[in-house]
């Protein structure tokens, strides 16, 4: 137990220094940006209470925008993802699956559900973070580029981070 | 109260969320001036749209209230208009008659002010008493005159007092012309109605006047001076007897509500008085 909570935490280290100070600095093509740090919050277990998972959500959320001078936007669009995030994972998980011990986990899911899991969270993050980053629909192309982009590089990222995570 | 907090128990994580949410977003509006520029403009706007909406609500409300108040205002306005309408039409119509009055008394008439201290309407034959009698230089035979027009003729005095005899009056008969013509009758009295006289004894041959024509005093009894006017013309029938017309007179004078009046004086009536009964005696000599 304790060295699944000490493995968490190094893991949760690595990927906001990882997002800190690599991913916060990429825009392919001046758009698109990862936000794969959310991965820890894709990971948290069914049977977790939903008030810890949002509270993380929203702390995962605020970190993450201290560094990166979007103060607020992250922590919204963390919450909202730490409120529906049980949701969406009842929703994707096989029906035999085990849901008071279930970890989601490309394993437990499939790749086919994990990447369509990975895939509709990021896109819900990104899209509330741009959203409110822009918070107005003038340049909606742009907008949509972003959000389209950001969530392609998110999703790949933590595909990437799955696979790293299932060898270990 | 435990189902309450069995509601709060289980659902405890949307609370959490929403403060969460809240706390985020008051973050992020208070770092970020442009997304809190736009976020306050558009609560001011949905706040104006939503107070203008209300506004416009209790203004119809308000309407009745309103209403109400706009048609008391109308009325105060109507009737205010009709009594300056009235003072302003009065106040000419004093103007141009006091105008006259001096520029035709101003020679061989005095005028005497007096006040009406009793008067008898209620009668078939009313008289007037005023408080100038003899010792102010009131005598019988004198003319009395309203703002509005003749009033009668003096009939008795005492040192203080007068009485005075009534155009609405049976015994009363006054010599009058319609005004602009020259022609003249007698101005009697038939009992009723206090403001309705009759011109009588008009010759045929003047035709028929208009109603609205002024009557005034013809100046030929000496009692009054000439142009005094007395009332307008209603309606013009033939007399009796069909040798001459008989015009229904509405009186200018309101006897029920008289109180001012002048005692009309002149210094000629004595002259004319003498010469008159001259006329009468050379003409009783030559008829005997």
């Amino acid at each position: 137990m304790i060295s699944i909570l000490f493995n968490r935490l190094l893991a949760a280290t690595g990927l906001f220094l990882l997002q800190i100070l690599v991913f916060n600095h990429v825009h392919i093509m001046g758009y698109a940006t990862p936000f794969p740090y959310i991965f820890l919050l894709l990971i948290t277990p069914l049977n977790a209470q939903r008030w810890v998972v949002i509270l993380f959500g929203f702390l995962a959320g605020l970190t993450a925008d201290i560094f990166t001078g979007t103060i607020g936007m992250q922590a919204v669009a963390g919450t909202l993802l730490g409120f529906v995030q049980p949701v969406l994972l009842k929703y994707f998980k096989p029906v035999s699956a085990d849901e008071e011990i279930m970890v989601p986990s490309s394993k437990v899911l499939g790749w086919g559900a994990f990447l369509r899991y990975s895939f509709t969270c990021s896109l819900l993050f990104c899209a509330v973070f741009f959203a409110l980053e822009s918070f107005d629909l003038l340049l909606w192309q742009a907008l949509l580029i972003n959000i389209a982009g950001s969530t392609v590089l998110t999703t790949a990222a933590i595909v990437f981070f799955e696979a790293i995570h299932g060898k270990v | 109260m435990h189902a309450l907090f069995d509601f709060l128990r289980r659902y405890n994580h949307i609370f959490v969320f929403l403060i969460l949410e809240v706390l985020a977003f008051t973050l992020l509006f208070r770092h970020h001036s442009y997304q809190s520029s736009v976020w306050l403009s558009a609560a001011n706007g949905v706040a104006s749209t939503v107070n203008g909406a209300y506004n416009e609500v209790e203004q119809y409300f308000l309407l009745k209230a309103v209403n109400k108040q706009l048609t008391e205002e109308n009325v105060r306005l109507h009737l205010e208009h009709e009594v300056l309408l009235a003072g302003i039409k009065d106040s000419l119509r004093r103007e141009q008659l006091l105008v006259r009055m001096a520029e035709r008394l101003r020679d061989d008439y005095e005028m005497l002010p007096a006040r009406v201290v009793s008067s008898t309407k209620e009668r078939a034959n009313p008289y007037l008493v005023i408080d100038r009698g003899e010792n102010d230089g009131v005598r019988p035979e004198m003319g009395v005159v309203g703002g509005n027009g003749i009033v009668g003729i003096v009939y008795k005095t005492t040192p203080h007092h007068a009485l005075v005899i009534p155009v609405t009056n049976t015994k009363s008969s006054i010599s009058c012309r319609i005004r602009g013509q020259g022609y003249f009758g007698y101005l009697t009295w038939a009992g009723g109605d206090l403001r309705r006289a009759s011109l009588t004894d008009i010759p045929r041959y003047a035709g028929k006047m208009k109603p609205g024509t002024t009557v005034e005093t013809s100046g030929y009894s000496a009692v009054f001076p000439p142009g005094l006017p007395v009332g307008k013309v209603v309606r013009v029938s033939n007399s009796a007897d069909g040798q001459s017309y008989t015009a229904d007179v509405k009186l200018g004078t309101d006897f029920a509500r008289i109180r001012d009046v002048m005692v009309v004086t002149t210094t000629y009536k004595p002259e004319i008085d003498t010469l008159r009964t001259d006329a009468a005696r050379l003409e009783q000599e030559t008829a005997n």
